[in-house]
């Protein structure tokens, strides 16, 4: 198999032409993919135009659509923002930071004869620069930025890309289909209408 | 995040961050350069106290000196009459740290999480202009009554704290859309929080909480509640040990359900003070009354994306049947509830 050689992205354009010739394979290697992300460090001047904060929730800002082969985006976490428990729809999952930290709980699937909660597998600190994988023979995962005084910002690699995914209810193992929707697009703020949580949280 | 000093091109900002600044003159500065001064970014220097030259630039709106070593503000941040925005995250501040006439002035956003206050100072319950504040990842053990004069607050966020409770003055900031008490020790909602009719999010994870009163369900513009890690409730067993009104209680009911009338001249004063402080039951079918006596009931409704989410309500009597809730499918799943086998003598409370 091909492999491209392996030099750290200069900036974060180097990385998204690095990622667009690695996907041009069908072929997913993890390792190289995780290597590649984890080794481009972090400069915020480079991103903060996709880094879009919400107030109340954290948001999902497109960056790059990864000529349909994956989706590439920025995730904004106010303090004590988190996620639900979720999957990942069969798809690769990569999560960067790119600041501050987020904890990363694993959990199994929720075995439905058993009707009870979901109990958690471990948990971890993603720090600044460091990549994570996940994907849904490895479990489910619940993120958050669990700081009062910091915010964190992540940079999140889905191959293929999904719409869709299940959140799941800690408590009862039950779960929703939830359609994922952008607050901002290649830079430019795209509402949609939702009044309600999308997240069971 | 600049690693040098700089300005921008109007000479309004100034950015001197991560320069492991220990003390700031800005003597060189000339008098019309320090006017146009209006946002200045100290945080991630050495400052062990406030530098007071930063107290001169009388235009200045912003300032954030976070992630520095300050122990004290001193009387002279009285002079920045135009300062709206005041950060100071992850300093060494409690609740005696700040002048007694900071009450006086014009702040609109006062961010001091990461600090070591027990306390909301008396100074900030007085910041009628106050419409957010952020005291999280402190060491906060209550929240004062007195929070409910602060009218204007939109925001406040208390998360990562020791607050056991929360007080019912609370619902009485009606301009509030965001709401965290995450991170905390909080055992129960006050019921009377259906005020907070401007409420759009709602952080409660990480607390003590078994259950949410039935009132929440007013909150109809909320759009996020977050009530992960809280022990809910999963199944509700009746309580068996439910005690029987007394024979004033049983008398009163009647007296009130009756309208039977009655004077000071028929009853002692301390009877007439009792008959006044009947209680509705809350069953909007039921005309009765309860005194001291009633019964909790816990039904499962799905709420702002929540699925099963055990609230509670008091009615009169075990008989009462409980009001509508929102959700019909939910009626049916406590209907199941409802049916428990009579030798269940415990209240038991799965987390």
């Amino acid at each position: 198999m091909e492999h491209t050689e392996l030099v750290k992205p200069e900036s974060l354009e180097d990385l998204i032409q690095t990622l667009h010739k690695i996907f041009e394979s069908d072929r997913v290697n993890v390792e190289e993919v995780q290597s590649i992300m984890e080794s481009y460090e972090s400069k915020p001047h480079e991103w903060m135009k996709y880094a879009k904060f919400d107030q109340y929730r954290y948001t999902r800002n497109l960056v790059n659509e990864g000529n349909g082969k994956f989706n590439l985006m920025i995730l904004c976490w106010g303090e004590g923002h988190g996620s639900s428990i979720h999957d990942h729809t069969d798809s690769h999952c990569f999560l960067k930071l790119l600041q501050g930290q987020l904890k990363e709980t694993l959990f199994d699937w929720p075995d439905r004869r058993l009707q009870g909660g979901m109990t958690q597998k471990s948990q971890r600190v993603l720090l600044e620069n460091q990549c994570a994988y996940i994907n849904d023979s490895i479990g489910l995962h619940r993120v958050e930025n669990v700081s009062h005084t910091e915010t964190a910002v992540s940079l999140h690699l889905y191959s293929p890309p999904f719409q869709t995914c299940r959140t799941f209810d800690q408590r009862t193992g039950h779960h929703n289909t939830v359609r994922m929707t952008f607050w901002s697009q290649f830079g430019e703020r795209t509402p949609y209408e939702s009044t309600v949580s999308q997240e069971n949280n | 995040m600049a690693r040098f000093p700089s300005m921008d091109e109007k000479g309004s900002v100034l950015y001197l961050s991560r320069l492991h600044l220990d003390d700031l003159s800005l003597d060189h500065l000339t008098d019309s350069k320090r006017q146009q001064i209006q946002q200045l970014h100290l945080n991630y220097n050495r400052f062990s106290f406030f530098p007071p030259s930063v107290c001169f630039l009388s235009n200045l709106e912003y300032l954030d000196i976070s992630n520095n070593a300050l122990t004290v503000i001193p009387d002279d941040i009285m002079r920045l009459t135009n300062l709206k925005t005041f950060v100071a995250k992850n300093n060494l501040l409690n609740e005696f740290s700040f002048p007694k006439e900071f009450e006086r002035m014009q702040i609109a956003t006062l961010n001091l999480s990461g600090n070591r206050f027990e306390d909301i100072p008396m100074q900030f319950l007085k910041m009628t202009t106050l419409q957010s504040l952020s005291l999280g990842g402190n060491r906060l053990k209550n929240i004062p009554a007195e929070i409910e004069k602060l009218t204007s607050l939109e925001m406040l966020y208390l998360g990562g704290n020791l607050i056991s409770s929360i007080p019912p003055e609370v619902a009485d900031l009606t301009s509030l859309r965001y709401l965290v008490l995450c991170d905390n020790r909080i055992q129960s909602i006050p019921p009377q929080l259906n005020k907070l009719h401007s409420l759009l999010s709602l952080s409660l994870h990480n607390n003590l909480l078994t259950f949410l009163p039935r009132e929440i369900l007013s909150l109809v513009h909320l759009q996020e509640l977050s009530l992960r890690g809280n022990p809910l409730v999963v199944r509700f067993i009746k309580d068996m040990t439910y005690d029987p009104p007394s024979l004033m209680e049983l008398a009163g009911r009647i007296i009130k359900s009756q309208n039977l009338p009655f004077s000071s001249c028929d009853l002692p004063s301390n009877l007439i003070r009792y008959l006044n402080l009947a209680s509705e039951c809350p069953n909007p079918k039921c005309a009765g009354v309860y005194f001291d006596s009633c019964v909790r009931h816990i039904k499962f409704v799905d709420f702002c994306g929540k699925y099963r989410l055990p609230l509670m309500h008091y009615l009169c009597s075990p008989q009462c049947s409980s009001p509508c809730s929102s959700n019909p499918q939910s009626d049916a799943e406590s209907e199941e509830e409802n049916s428990v086998p009579a030798d269940r003598l415990q209240r038991v409370l799965l987390g």
